[in-house]
């Protein structure tokens, strides 16, 4: 799921704040599903896409471009207001994220 | 690379952090802040020299956040660059409307965004230098002004009106036309008559003006000691020869008017054709520039010979600069020595050709930009009564000084073909307090047997010349021949002063190397008979106590008893 290339890289620029940074991202991340889950089932289409198009940035600075290309996708229909089976999508970009966050941590 | 102060705001706490290392490894300062109050605070307490600045955050958003920064920037630059993801060019053109001075995409390219930092640095430091510089400009133009205003008052100090004020003058000048170049300067002759010049320096402001100083000091102070016109001339000639810098000069006109002669003497430099306008109204007479501007050539170059003019009670004399000609109407035209022209001939009487031109210029200009440099002035031949007032107010006091003395003067050839007698002698005589108060008198008395003995016995020139207009100006033609010429001759004067302090004797003798010829002391005044036809005659009468002739009628002696009596004071 990750870009182990991009990743250390990044590595590399952040020094000793690589590791904070991807504890930084986990907690936000960790807070972000409850918050669009919320934000669906208020039928809130903009404040759910603010969520989304943040986590998407955080994804894509964290180096998981499938993760990214998958939250773009649940912003798109957001923006467009398509809330309708949206949750399943949310569902979707959770496990995916998952997956992302448990190589992380094996990272750190 | 430079260390600058960089306000990083974006609630996007990963962007934020990324963001932030990448532009401390690039060895700037880093404040963070994540929404737009933040940003706006630290603005405030930080003062950061570049802002990156998210564009959606909730609470205030960048837009705004951006908006309040600039407002308390005031005039300072402070660049902001949007951070942001959207990459359509509608919503890229709208972070530049909304007051930002660049964008940069997610995710960033971290060569780009160094550049973008850098380059806007350059971008503040040019700002600053700007402000500064305009700062500076303000601060030298006030200063400016002030020493204008310093110099203003020192120049009219040293160049006041004069007697510009004078019946017969009518002039037009403005207040601070010492910028524009331009300079009006008269005054009353010791033994009668006037001076007048009007002048125009090259160029505008302080250099126009620093030249009109020396010149007006040089006009006044060598009118007052009786100078002649020529004298003062080539005195101020020399001057700004020596003090301007090459290319600066002095356009002029100078004039002698001699209402006891009824005659006037013109000397143009650089100026535009002036006009003579005969009492009748029916003849405008041109009168050209002969020579080059004042302060151009050497002493030795120099020419100081005037044109003679007679000019009677009534005739009027108009002097200006080029401004007049060069006043520009609304569509561009210059105004033209040809409509000057119409406007003098076609005034219905002389006295209203002055006010003719002020209205023709006027409504011709009307419309454009002014310049406000137009100098004109109208000299009218009169009797100059002004001029007795003027003088009564620098009487000597009564005291000490030489009572009793003796003088004698001898010019040989070579000092009578091109020095003036006439001031040195004055100023002698302006020693004893009791003939200062009659200075002006003195003058004339004293001009009168010099120039007698010189153009007469010297240079035996007929004075029967002068009795038609050719003649007069061939006579001054032959002066100027004889004079130019000169090989032999003398004029010898001696001077000769008895008294107690309250009053006393001048005796003058004057005797030449010429003819002589027949005389008879009994009929000294009598216009037919002698050399002393036509001018003076009546002055000399009335100042002397005694006139006569001695010898072969090559000596002349005069007596003048101080104080005059009344009558002789008055009319003198």
């Amino acid at each position: 799921m990750l870009d182990l290339e991009s990743l250390e890289l990044l590595r590399e620029v952040m020094e000793d704040e690589f590791g904070p940074l991807i504890e930084l991202y986990i907690a936000d991340s960790d807070a972000r599903f409850p918050q669009m889950r919320n934000e669906l089932a208020a039928g809130n289409a903009d404040s759910l896409r603010n969520i989304v198009h943040s986590f998407k940035g955080a994804s894509s600075n964290i180096c998981a471009p499938a993760l990214t290309k998958q939250a773009q996708k649940v912003e798109h229909r957001a923006r467009d207001g398509l809330l309708v089976g949206l949750e399943e999508d949310i569902a979707s970009l959770e496990i995916s994220y998952q997956l992302v966050r448990a190589e992380l941590q094996a990272m750190l | 690379m430079s260390s600058y102060k960089v306000l990083i705001a974006d609630d996007n706490n990963v962007d934020r952090k990324v963001l932030s290392r990448v532009v401390r490894n690039q060895g700037n300062e880093v404040i963070e802040v994540s929404n737009g109050f933040e940003a706006v605070d630290a603005f405030r307490e930080h003062r950061p020299e570049i802002v990156l600045m998210d564009v959606m955050m909730p609470g205030l958003n960048g837009k705004e956040a951006t908006r309040q920064i600039k407002h308390i920037a005031g005039e300072d630059f402070v660049p902001v660059i949007f951070l942001t993801s959207l990459s359509d060019a509608q919503s890229l053109a709208d972070c530049l409307e909304s007051g930002g001075d660049d964008f940069l995409t997610k995710p960033y390219n971290y060569i780009v965004l160094q550049a973008k930092i850098d380059s806007f640095h350059r971008m503040s430091e040019m700002h600053r230098t700007l402000l500064n510089q305009r700062d500076e400009i303000a601060r030298v133009n006030r200063h400016m002004l002030q020493e204008q205003r310093v110099a203003k008052a020192v120049y009219d100090n040293v160049a006041h009106a004069g007697c510009l004020n004078a019946p017969n003058i009518r002039y037009e000048l403005s207040p601070l036309a010492v910028f524009n170049g331009d300079v009006l300067l008269a005054a009353y002759k010791p033994g009668g008559g006037m001076h007048v010049v009007l002048g125009d320096f090259t160029g505008h402001g302080l250099p126009a003006a620093i030249g009109a100083m020396p010149m007006a000091d040089i006009f006044y102070g060598m009118t007052a000691k009786g100078f002649g016109l020529r004298e003062v001339l080539r005195e101020i000639n020399q001057k700004l020869k020596s003090i301007l810098p090459v290319g600066f000069f002095c356009c002029a006109a100078a004039v002698e008017l001699s209402p006891d002669r009824q005659a006037v003497s013109v000397w143009m430099g650089g100026v535009p054709d002036c006009y003579l306008l005969r009492a009748d109204g029916e003849c405008v007479e041109t009168l050209s520039s002969r020579h080059l501007p004042l302060g151009v050539l050497s002493g030795d170059q120099f020419n100081d010979k005037m044109t003679e003019l007679p000019m009677s009670k009534g005739d009027r004399l108009f002097l200006w600069s080029d401004g007049i000609i060069e006043a520009r109407n609304s569509a561009g035209e210059m105004f033209g020595q040809d409509r000057l022209l119409d406007v003098v001939r076609q005034a219905r009487k002389p006295e209203d050709v002055f006010t003719a031109i002020q209205s023709t210029v006027d409504a011709f200009t009307s419309g454009s930009e002014k310049d406000d440099d137009t100098t004109l002035i109208e000299v009218l031949m009169d009797t100059l009564s002004g001029a007795q007032e003027a003088q009564k107010s620098v009487k000597g006091t009564a005291g000490t000084g030489p009572i009793d003395w003796s003088m004698d003067y001898c010019l040989e050839a070579s000092t009578l073909r091109a020095f003036n007698p006439v001031p040195l002698m004055n100023h002698i005589m302006m020693e004893v307090p009791g003939l200062r108060a009659i200075g002006g008198q003195l003058y004339t008395v004293v001009a009168e047997l010099f120039s007698n003995a010189f153009e007469h016995g010297v240079l035996g020139l007929e004075s029967s010349l002068k009795d038609s207009s050719e003649g007069f100006m061939e006579y001054y033609r032959q002066r100027e021949e004889r004079t130019k010429g000169l090989k032999d001759g003398f004029v010898k004067i001696r001077m000769l002063h008895t008294g107690d302090g309250h009053q006393g004797d001048l005796t003058l003798i004057v005797e030449d190397s010429g003819e002589g010829f027949n005389y008879n002391n009994g009929e000294i005044f009598h216009p037919s008979e002698n050399r002393y036809s036509g001018r003076g005659i009546p002055l000399l009468e009335r100042i002397c106590q005694s006139l006569e002739y001695e010898g072969k009628g090559n000596v002349v002696k005069a007596v003048i008893h101080w104080p005059l009596d009344q009558e002789a004071r008055s009319n003198a």
